[in-house]
């Protein structure tokens, strides 16, 4: 299925044809200084939150905007991936689940653990984007049908 | 076992720690996001944060009733249905779906979270 990303990978074009495979869509927003907070505050909630390899990309961040930045995004986009799958967050999921791939504005995502069960017959793939605003981090996602 | 009271204190202090409220702030009724400025990644630190406190696993969805709202079946033209009302006391005994049937208006459905919710969530959880 054709879907064009913008060149900064900021949003994508869902071909008008190809719309019948919308399963859903989801969307979340994040302020920086909310995560910016909790990190200094209660920085070990984000090792629930994230994968190994979405540490990884946070560490090698060299600035601490940077690090917020990533996290946000990540928080945002994992939110937004679980409304676009429609099942809400049902027990045995995890945000681990959900692990973001590509380095910078991630564009597709590895299902897996108790939510791959959950999605499984319903749902072929899941797309998210993620945007950088003034204060803030939009993420969009989408899931395709089977 | 705590005393009701015991846990109210304790989930005070959880919430003071995570979202910077005044102590004062917090009152039995007092909503989550309405009254204490929560989002949603503050739902994380605090549900954490419970853990901790209680010794206990909260699981996501057990909580908070995530997947109520996103569900046809569960609201029409804006409202919760019977059969979501009927979901939410049957999944969720420490929300207060009484008060909120009376007019289940879904722009409501966020004063089902209050202070009062999560003591009642760690009492059903620790007994």
């Amino acid at each position: 299925m054709p879907i064009n990303f913008n060149s900064t990978n900021e949003y994508f074009v869902l071909p008008e044809h190809n719309a019948s495979q919308l399963y859903s869509v989801g969307t979340d927003i994040v302020e920086f200084s909310r995560v910016f907070r909790l990190n200094k505050k209660n920085p070990a909630v984000f090792n629930r939150l994230l994968n190994d390899s979405e540490k990884k990309i946070i560490k090698k961040c060299c600035r601490e905007f940077e690090k917020t930045e990533w996290t946000a995004r990540f928080f945002a986009m994992k939110e937004a991936v679980m409304k676009s799958c429609g099942i809400g967050w049902q027990e045995g999921v995890s945000w681990q689940d959900i692990e973001l791939k590509k380095s910078l504005f991630t564009q597709s995502t590895n299902i897996r653990g108790e939510l791959k069960m959950k999605i499984k017959g319903l749902i072929n793939k899941n797309l998210v984007v993620s945007a950088k605003h003034e204060k803030l981090v939009v993420a969009y996602a989408v899931s395709l049908k089977k | 076992m705590l005393a009701k009271e015991e846990i109210y204190s304790k989930v005070s202090d959880c919430l003071i720690e995570a979202l910077g409220v005044d102590d004062d702030e917090i009152t039995k009724t007092a909503t989550l996001t309405g009254d204490l400025g929560a989002e949603s990644i503050d739902f994380l630190d605090i549900v954490f944060r419970l853990e901790k406190a209680f010794g206990i696993k909260i699981p996501r969805g057990g909580l908070f009733p995530e997947n109520i709202l996103s569900n046809p079946e569960y609201v029409k033209d804006g409202r919760v249905t019977e059969d979501g009302l009927k979901q939410l006391r049957d999944t969720m005994p420490h929300l207060d779906v009484e008060k909120f049937a009376k007019d289940p208006n879904v722009n409501n459905f966020a004063d089902l979270f209050t202070v009062d919710m999560l003591v009642n969530y760690v009492l059903t959880r620790l007994n």
